[in-house]
């Protein structure tokens, strides 16, 4: 009997093993759908308050890999009180990513710590987390499969992710990843007490230089009750990009 | 000195005004050679890029109130605190400059235009872009050192303490004549080089309530605050020229780097000598610097750290005129701690060399402690998606024991803001904070941003 039972918990722990590597293998097809060299946007933010007032963000993004490593500039346009502020992040491989931000009422760059990416991006629903979890580096997460469903007629997988780093803003997120496309299609995200505090959903994807790319994105935070729609307005892959732009000097002239 | 600071703004405008298209759009996209469909103008690295100006200002209306003031309520009065401020860009493809006004009560109580020029202009430079090399020309506030709130190595620019309603870091900042070069040598090393033709010490106030106890009583001896402003030495020639070199990089995932200057130490030594004592005159005192900063992430918290050796011509101490060489440092840490609640801390200091030295009754350090330090507290908090922010900046001077403490709220709505604002003097009444305890102020402004 008790070979009978350890024989089945160890079948549980492959098939678990199994789930979880399969759930990696999703997660990494999603992280690497689309596959670029480069990568330029330019994207309106609208922010829609509790009450519907409404408020626009705009901002360029670049990113490209340099000396191996994930590099994203943000430059930030409008609203004029931001307007010169710049945002350099490079991903590191087992450790905390690399930010320094120029705030042009500071005159310098500043390197700040990943535990400020659960800040309000530019006072968005988004935070600075967020804007790049798209990117996020699939070995920074422990996946599973939690089930497998449709969402809006689409088949799906279920993931959940746990980041390994416990002072990530959220304790994990569920993602809703299309077995068709690979496209993460939602994303909820959960707070350190495990309730959920935002969702993420691609309301329009559009065929760009071949890569069914998502060009119109909603945040909406639970219990805030506010949402924020992101409308990417220019959007090039393999577009080259100075590898001057990732750099100090960037940040500070906003010149590569 | 004076006449480039009047001259260069008014050539900048005029640059300024003759490029040929003028627009306040976000600035173009891309780096690519072709323009971007929507977007023909300007881009940071288009070879072929048309210059552009943009403009950008905020316009403030404000009052400042002194609660001690109602004491006496006939004569209380709210200061004004309205400003219009202007920044004016021209860029090109290998070429940026920039006219930063500030137009307020100061400047429009000027006399001549020269001086309301002098006044009112905040920045005013051209930026060349020479491949790797950045040259730039012109007035200009530069912060060196990574310390959040003046370190020991941010020596580039004086400051402004004719105003102490003022707490912004680079309002209080005053611009300077000066030639920049910068290098990038990979993406996150520069060398910069700076070179200043002349040397102006902080602005400190001679008359009026922010006027420090040190000078009215020095005003006092000499017998007005006339006698006293024409005893400053006239530093804008190039006796008093300052230049340094920093050089900046990252190893791993630490920021760090090392800086030399020579230049002039920003506060006065004023010479008293027997007879009497008989007032001798004022002097400042030339210095050599070399410092090193970092900056790094630990556990989350941000970590920031300056140290520097002032070098004065006193290394023995024992000359009265001139300040001792010094060690300075700053160490500082802040972190978000809750739901995007912020803590900065930073502590920082001074400790006198060749302490032995100082025998005289008139040397200008007599009296004063060997190590100074004060400790920078500011926890701030941005609620409602950014639209409402909270902070509380405390400065404690631990060697005078005294205080500021300054609190704030304010509402951002799109491009307008309102914002409440306090400063709290308190402690030692002959402390360089708690002298000012009956000149605690209340600020309300509006501003919007365009």
């Amino acid at each position: 009997m008790k070979r009978i039972a350890s024989a089945a918990a160890a079948l549980a722990l492959a098939v678990l093993a199994a789930s979880a590597q399969d759930a990696q293998a999703i997660a990494r097809a999603a992280r690497d759908r689309i596959r670029a060299d480069t990568v330029s946007t330019r994207a309106r933010m609208i922010i829609t308050d509790k009450g519907g007032n409404r408020t626009e963000r705009l901002v360029d993004q670049y990113s490209a890999k340099v000396d191996g490593s994930d590099a994203t500039m943000i430059v930030f346009q409008k609203p004029a009180g931001v307007t010169g502020t710049r945002f350099l992040t490079i991903s590191n491989k087992d450790k905390p990513d690399d930010r320094w931000i120029f705030l042009p009422s500071l005159g310098k760059v500043r390197r700040i710590s990943a535990g400020e990416g659960s800040g309000s991006f530019m006072g968005t629903d988004f935070s600075y987390d967020d804007v790049s979890l798209m990117d996020r580096d699939v070995d920074l997460d422990t996946f599973t499969l939690a089930r497998e469903e449709p969402l809006d007629g689409k088949a799906c997988w279920v993931l959940e992710a746990r980041p390994k780093d416990p002072d990530y803003q959220y304790s994990r997120m569920l993602l809703w990843i299309g077995k068709s496309d690979s496209i993460s299609w939602k994303i909820e995200m959960y707070d350190r007490r495990d309730v959920q505090v935002k969702v993420l959903t691609i309301d329009k994807v559009q065929d760009i230089q071949g890569r069914l790319s998502p060009v119109q994105t909603t945040v909406r935070s639970v219990q805030a009750g506010t949402s924020t729609v992101l409308y990417v307005d220019i959007l090039k892959y393999d577009e080259k990009i100075p590898p001057s732009v990732f750099t100090v000097r960037f940040l500070e002239t906003g010149r590569p | 000195m004076n006449a480039l600071k009047r001259s260069f703004p008014t050539l900048l405008l005029a640059l300024a005004l003759t490029v040929p298209a003028s627009r306040t759009a976000a600035q173009a996209f891309g780096f690519g050679t072709e323009p971007a469909p929507e977007d023909a103008a300007a881009a940071p690295g288009r070879a072929s890029a048309a210059a552009a100006v943009t403009v950008h200002g905020k316009l403030v209306l404000g009052a400042v109130l002194f609660p001690d003031d109602l004491a006496d309520p006939a004569t209380a009065e709210p200061e004004n605190a309205s400003a219009v401020k202007l920044d004016l860009v021209a860029s090109g493809s290998s070429a940026y400059a920039a006219l930063r006004l500030s137009v307020a009560e100061p400047a429009l109580d000027a006399a001549t235009a020269a001086d309301f020029l002098d006044r009112a202009v905040e920045e005013a430079f051209l930026r060349l872009f020479l491949g790797s090399v950045t040259v730039e020309g012109g007035l200009r506030k530069l912060t060196w050192g990574k310390a959040d709130s003046q370190g020991p190595l941010d020596v580039v620019n004086p400051l402004d303490f004719t105003d102490l309603t003022v707490t912004d870091d680079l309002e209080r900042r005053i611009a300077r004549p000066l030639v920049r070069v910068s290098w990038a040598l990979a993406p996150m090393t520069q060398v910069e080089a700076v070179f200043l033709p002349s040397f102006e010490p902080h602005d400190l106030a001679s008359a009026g309530r922010w006027i420090p106890g040190e000078i009215a009583d020095l005003e006092a001896i000499l017998g007005g605050e006339a006698v006293y402003l024409a005893a400053l030495p006239d530093t804008s020639t190039l006796d008093y020229a300052q230049g340094g070199l920093r050089f900046t990089t990252t190893t791993g995932s630490v920021d760090w780097g090392v800086q030399y200057f020579y230049g002039f130490l920003p506060m006065p030594a004023v010479k008293f000598g027997l007879p009497g004592p008989s007032f001798l005159g004022i002097v400042y005192n030339r210095y050599h610097q070399i410092g090193t900063d970092l900056a790094a992430v630990l556990g989350g918290f941000g970590l920031r750290a300056e140290a520097a050796a002032n070098l004065t011509e006193d290394p023995a101490g024992d000359d009265p005129y001139v300040y001792n060489p010094h060690l300075a440092f700053s160490l500082g840490a802040d972190r978000d701690v809750w739901k995007g609640l912020n803590l900065n801390l930073q502590y920082a200091g001074t400790i006198r060399l060749a302490d032995g030295g100082i025998s005289s009754p008139f040397d200008v350090e007599t009296d004063t402690g060997v190590y100074r330090s004060g400790l920078t507290a500011v926890a701030f908090q941005k609620l409602l998606r950014d639209k409402l922010e909270w902070r509380v900046a405390a400065l404690w001077n631990l060697a005078d024991a005294d205080f500021l403490l300054s609190p704030s709220l304010s509402w951002t709505e799109g491009d307008a803001e309102v914002k409440l604002a306090a400063g709290v003097f308190g402690g030692d009444p002959d402390g360089q904070m708690g002298q000012y305890a009956d000149a605690s102020w209340v600020r309300l402004t509006l501003t919007y941003t365009f």
